[in-house]
């Protein structure tokens, strides 16, 4: 009797020193780390967290100058500071604000262009040219030229200078995409009596599309770097948050606050991702979908 | 409409490299198309079968010579001619139902007279159930099936096929073959359809050309008076595969002893 009990219970698996075949299998699945996005973003929040224990334990060695290094309780303590008295939703909100206005320009100046030069020889060797020429500057270096043209206090000035970072990836990478569109789909649609801008719109830039959302991606995070760089440099007014997020950097180095300034990398860090991930990924990832570019 | 090359030459010029030479794709030849004939072609490879084609569509210049469509000569792609190529070309961006209409948007034909023809294709190819799919979504068949939906769309007067079963297994190929002719049964149409396979034309032509290897000439004009559907195996076209065979394996031969000239 008590034999055939423990045999049945040996089948079933159902003790608990012997694992059931699901648990072993979902813990089998979760070992194999490349399937699911969950799993996926579970490791990476992880690895983070690791991350800010090791850099807490690192500062509390004060090894270095508590006011050299930033660390995760005092930025904690920083977001509490900026968050009470506004500074940091004020701030968010005026780079956000300036983002989205120079990142559109950026995108209907560098799209088309980029259009026009991976298409026409004739627009290569002479737009394309200007564009490989200006395309090295970084944004900072266009400053001295942006103050002067538009005074350093103006919205203009800086939002210059976002375009000047974030207009070149997304025109170089559209017009490469031009080029790699496959002559037999210009071909089909000439021969389906499709001639002239028609080729333009129902054909080449579909047919791109998906090199100008890459491109629409670098472009992004380069407009957040002009951005900065140009908030830093050209933080005029006062008032928390007044200037944006390179503002409240700016407003850390003068006061020493160390960790205000790494507030801001960590939000800066954070929005970049959030927008990344949201927004591009998810994109590119439907467009790769429906174009059958998937495994 | 009838269509006619008239000692046509096209010369292929590879410029911007280094060991640059032209390539004679066809010299000199002369062909005839009548009204509403299934004519196929056949010839080894790249004799030049899709520059005919092509220079028919209007997707190519003769270097010598006239291309006539009707009376008038070509002057560039239409509508009236349309061509489906040998490999995949569907948009990828396109469902099935607007990769048919594509070619309808320049053509500027009201909506409902677009959703109409569209819808009319759709049935004919047997893709009813698949109008939403993308083209990654169907089968090689199937996305042929749709390439000669989107050309058949058009209503063109003459309908150019470059092997447009080359990429599918035999049986496949087989069944594409019955469903285009029954397709087409009721709208006799002219289609100059090129093939790599004697078996395909066989099947398929009112006549079928045989051309040498490049530049091309041509070497057979066989009409086939036989009634459709035909039986792959039947005497009569028996004989006339070993015919055509024989006269493509001796353009092989004799290009392997280099007794036809590869550059010119
Ligand atoms: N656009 C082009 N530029 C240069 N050469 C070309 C071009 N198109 C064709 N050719 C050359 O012309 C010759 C004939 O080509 P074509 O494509 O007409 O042959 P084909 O008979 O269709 O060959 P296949 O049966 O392999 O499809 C080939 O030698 C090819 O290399
Ligand atoms: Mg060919």
């Amino acid at each position: 009797m008590g034999l055939l009990a423990d045999t049945r219970k040996g089948d079933t698996a159902s003790t608990p020193d012997a694992p059931s075949p699901r648990v072993v299998r979902s813990v089998a699945r979760l070992l194999r780390l490349e399937s699911s996005d969950v799993r996926r973003n579970a490791v990476s929040a992880a690895s983070v967290i690791v991350l800010l224990v090791i850099w807490q334990i690192i500062a509390d060695l004060r090894l270095f100058e508590q006011t050299l290094f930033p660390e995760p309780r005092g930025i904690v303590q920083s977001y509490h500071y900026w968050w009470a008295n506004g500074g940091l939703a004020t701030g968010l909100s005026i780079s956000l604000r300036r983002m989205v206005m120079a990142y559109a320009l950026s995108l209907a100046i560098g799209i088309p262009i980029g259009m026009l030069i991976g298409r026409f020889p004739l627009a290569d060797w002479t737009l394309g040219t200007v564009v490989r020429l200006l395309q090295p500057i970084p944004g900072i270096a266009w400053v001295p030229l942006a103050v002067v043209w538009f005074t350093s206090v103006s919205e203009s000035a800086k939002i210059f200078i976002v375009i000047t970072g974030g207009v070149f990836p997304v025109l170089v990478s559209t017009s490469a995409g031009v080029r790699t569109v496959p002559p037999a789909y210009l071909r089909v649609a000439r021969t389906l009596g499709v001639r002239g801008l028609g080729l333009f719109t129902w054909v080449v830039f579909p047919a791109t599309i998906p090199s100008i959302v890459a491109g629409m991606r670098i472009s992004w995070a380069f407009c957040w770097r002009s951005l900065m760089a140009a908030e830093i440099v050209l933080a005029a007014r006062t008032g928390p948050g007044q200037e944006g997020l390179g503002g409240l950097i700016a407003v850390a180095r003068q006061l020493d606050q160390i960790n205000t300034a790494g507030m801001v990398m960590v939000t800066l860090a954070a929005v970049g991702l959030l927008i990344d991930g949201l927004v591009f990924h998810a994109v590119e990832r439907r467009i790769r979908r429906r174009r059958g570019l998937t495994e | 409409m009838r269509t006619e090359l008239r000692n046509v030459s096209k010369v292929y010029h590879f410029d911007g490299r280094a060991d640059h030479h032209d390539v004679q794709a066809l010299a000199s030849l002369s062909l005839t198309i009548a009204e509403g004939e299934l004519a196929c072609i056949v010839g080894p490879s790249g004799c030049g079968k899709s520059t005919i084609l092509n220079l028919v569509a209007g997707l190519e210049r003769p270097t010598t010579g006239e291309v006539l469509f009707g009376d008038a000569p070509v002057a560039g792609p239409g509508p009236d001619r349309v061509l489906v190529f040998q490999a995949y070309t569907l948009f990828p961006w396109l469902t099935a139902r607007e990769n048919i209409e594509f070619g309808l948007r320049s053509l500027r034909l009201p909506a409902d007279e677009r959703r109409r023809r569209v819808d009319r294709e759709l049935a004919r190819v047997g893709l009813n159930g698949f109008a939403r799919a993308y083209p990654h979504e169907l089968s090689g068949g199937m996305q042929q099936r749709v390439a000669i939906a989107r050309a058949l769309t058009m209503e063109p007067r003459a309908l150019l096929m470059d092997e447009p079963f080359a990429a599918l297994d035999a049986q496949t190929r087989n069944l594409m073959q019955e469903d285009l002719l029954t397709a087409l049964g009721r709208e006799p149409k002219t289609m100059i359809f090129v093939t790599h396979s004697v078996d395909e034309a066989l099947f398929l032509a009112d006549t079928v050309t045989v051309l040498s290897a490049r530049p091309a000439r041509m070497l057979d004009h066989i009409r086939i008076d036989l009634p459709r559907p035909r039986k792959r195996t039947s005497r009569d076209l028996n004989e006339l595969r070993e015919r055509i065979l024989a006269q493509l394996a001796e353009q092989v031969r004799l290009a392997e002893r280099g007794n036809v000239p590869w550059g010119s």
